[in-house]
């Protein structure tokens, strides 16, 4: 028997109630099917429902019509198994370093010493074994995604939603936050759900690219370059050409909206 | 290869540390020259209003405006005994008994009120229905002056030592419980959606979660409520009770004893303000996680 999709969108349609009375239809008719372990890169204009089909994978939103579905079961609220990453870190300022890491591991009932350990594992793989004892607010912003990171990944989730989980970092930080991102994927190879704006983090990234512009998926794309990708693997002609298709939609997009 | 990962990762971390060390008022000797040109300051403040009364004193009829010397003489005189309080008031002791029951009754009254008024507005916010249902006449009952409750604590209390903290208690309790209910809404759904997507239940979402994120505005509740804590705790004693300082200050009147009256008014004047530095510490202690 061949295991259920990770994640499974079945015509899933999700408006909004404008305060005018409008309606808008954020997710329009959505049909998709992510297997288990796939990172998918999913690019669009902001506005475009991207965020709306994370909530509701997430179990944050109920869609207007159609069904989700994460390994064969359908999707009735959040759930530990479906971690998520927010656009700004969602880290709690009161908890130490530590603390926030061990979050999860503590509301799942895992027991003291072994959750020391984790955590301890988490913070060397994330190069800030100093910072157990900081406070949130003592950290720079790159530090703070990347505590938000091993936050979700110590809980162990079979899938992982990332809603623009690096947006305002400069190129650096950004880079040194897909290396991260990616050892830590290498080890235990969940399901990734990525959501950016960012055409070139998508290329570093994903499995597969998937351009929704105005609720619906307009364009899909595999990508095969090994991984780390480095500078000149996404500088080759194949790939510029990937990309400018890419632009092509994202613009076309942006100006019917 | 070499791992990529943590190499980088460390040598990225000690550039960034740097914005914590940079941040002037974690260094201890900045921290003292501050504190000592903020104490020179506020003694200098001190010493004009002082100055200001002195010279106002000298060309008045000292029972109307006593001197500074005059009113600390008082202080120190009737500081654990004025007789005529136990004649005429059956008031035992002096300045010292009747600062010590006021500010009994203002730490205990804010005490009993803000933990109320934290529970209800930790309700209101978590619960739309406990919002929609109690909200409006609470917002009725929050426009009545507090003052106008006097009386009614008199017709119900007596002389009780509730009719003196009552007034303390009720504005503790609706000031702690509206920022409360504020802070408790502002939490958002960002937080609780994060929690319970790594699984945490209701319980450790309140406790963990919620609780944490709603104390640096009820601290600052507890602070606005003290303060004014003050004049309603004398106001109390002045309208009916028989004791403290309010009630120190009506017997003293009748007495024409201006200079006990404003070593009262002095005496009590410093206790809160050393209440309020107490509530200032623990305050900047139990949310020194803030950004």
């Amino acid at each position: 028997m061949e295991t259920a999709p990770a994640i499974e969108l079945r015509g899933v349609t999700k408006t909004f109630q404008l305060e005018s009375g409008e309606e808008v239809v954020a997710v329009n008719d959505v049909t998709l099917t992510v297997p288990q372990g796939e990172f998918v890169c999913v690019l669009g204009p902001s506005g475009h429902g991207k965020s709306t089909m994370l909530n509701m994978i997430a179990g944050f939103a109920e869609p207007t019509a159609g069904e989700l579905h994460s390994a064969g079961a359908p999707i009735d609220g959040p759930d530990p198994r479906r971690g998520v990453v927010f656009q700004r870190d969602t880290l709690f300022l009161w908890k130490r370093v530590a603390d926030n890491i061990a979050f999860g591991l503590r509301a799942r009932g895992v027991p003291k010493a072994e959750r020391d350990e984790i955590v301890e594992r988490y913070l060397r793989i994330i190069g800030l074994e100093n910072y157990g004892r900081a406070w949130p607010r003592q950290l720079s912003g790159g530090m703070r995604r990347r505590v938000a990171i091993a936050a979700v990944f110590a809980n162990e989730p079979e899938v992982l939603l990332m809603d623009e989980p690096f947006v305002g970092l400069d190129y650096a930080r950004r880079a040194t936050l897909h290396e991260v991102l990616l050892e830590l994927w290498e080890r235990s190879r969940p399901t990734v759900f990525f959501v950016t704006h960012d055409v070139d983090e998508a290329l570093a990234l994903a499995d597969r690219i998937l351009v929704v512009v105005r609720g619906q998926i307009a364009m899909e794309e595999r990508i095969e370059i090994a991984r780390p990708r480095s500078v000149g693997d996404l500088a080759t002609d194949e790939a510029t050409e990937l990309r400018t298709r890419i632009l092509e939609h994202l613009e076309l997009g942006a100006r019917s909206a | 290869m070499a791992d990529p990962v943590s190499s980088s990762a460390t040598t990225l971390a000690r550039p960034a540390r740097r914005p914590a060390t940079r941040r002037p008022a974690t260094g201890a000797s900045y921290r003292l020259r501050s504190w000592a040109v903020t104490t020179l300051l506020a003694l200098v403040g001190v010493g004009v209003v002082v100055g200001i009364w002195w010279l106002i004193a000298l060309g008045s009829d000292p029972v109307r405006i006593p001197s500074p010397q005059i009113v600390l003489q008082a202080l120190i005189d009737d500081w654990n005994e004025i007789p005529a309080l136990s004649f005429i008031a059956f008031q035992s002791g002096g300045i010292k008994q009747a600062v010590g029951y006021t500010a009994m009754n203002v730490v205990v009254g804010v005490g009993i009120g803000a933990s109320i008024g934290f529970v209800v507005g930790a309700l209101l916010g978590r619960s739309r229905l406990a919002r929609e249902t109690l909200s409006p006449a609470l917002f009725v009952m929050s426009t009545v002056p507090v003052l106008i409750l006097a009386p009614f604590l008199t017709i119900w209390f007596g002389t009780a030592r509730i009719v003196q903290a009552g007034l303390v208690i009720v504005f503790a309790l609706v000031t702690v419980a509206a920022v409360t209910q504020q802070a408790t809404l502002d939490v958002g759904e960002r937080y609780t959606n994060y929690a319970a997507s790594l699984g945490a239940r209701r319980s450790l979402l309140l406790r963990a979660v919620i609780l944490p994120a709603i104390v640096p505005a009820a601290i600052g509740g507890i602070r606005v409520a003290a303060a004014a804590g003050w004049s309603f705790a004398t106001v109390s004693e002045l309208l009916g009770g028989n004791q403290g300082v309010g009630k120190l200050i009506q017997t003293m009147q009748g007495l024409s004893a201006t200079a006990d009256i404003m070593a009262a008014v002095i005496a009590l004047g410093i206790v809160a303000v050393l209440v309020d530095a107490v509530i200032r510490l623990v305050g900047t202690w139990v949310v020194r996680w803030q950004e």
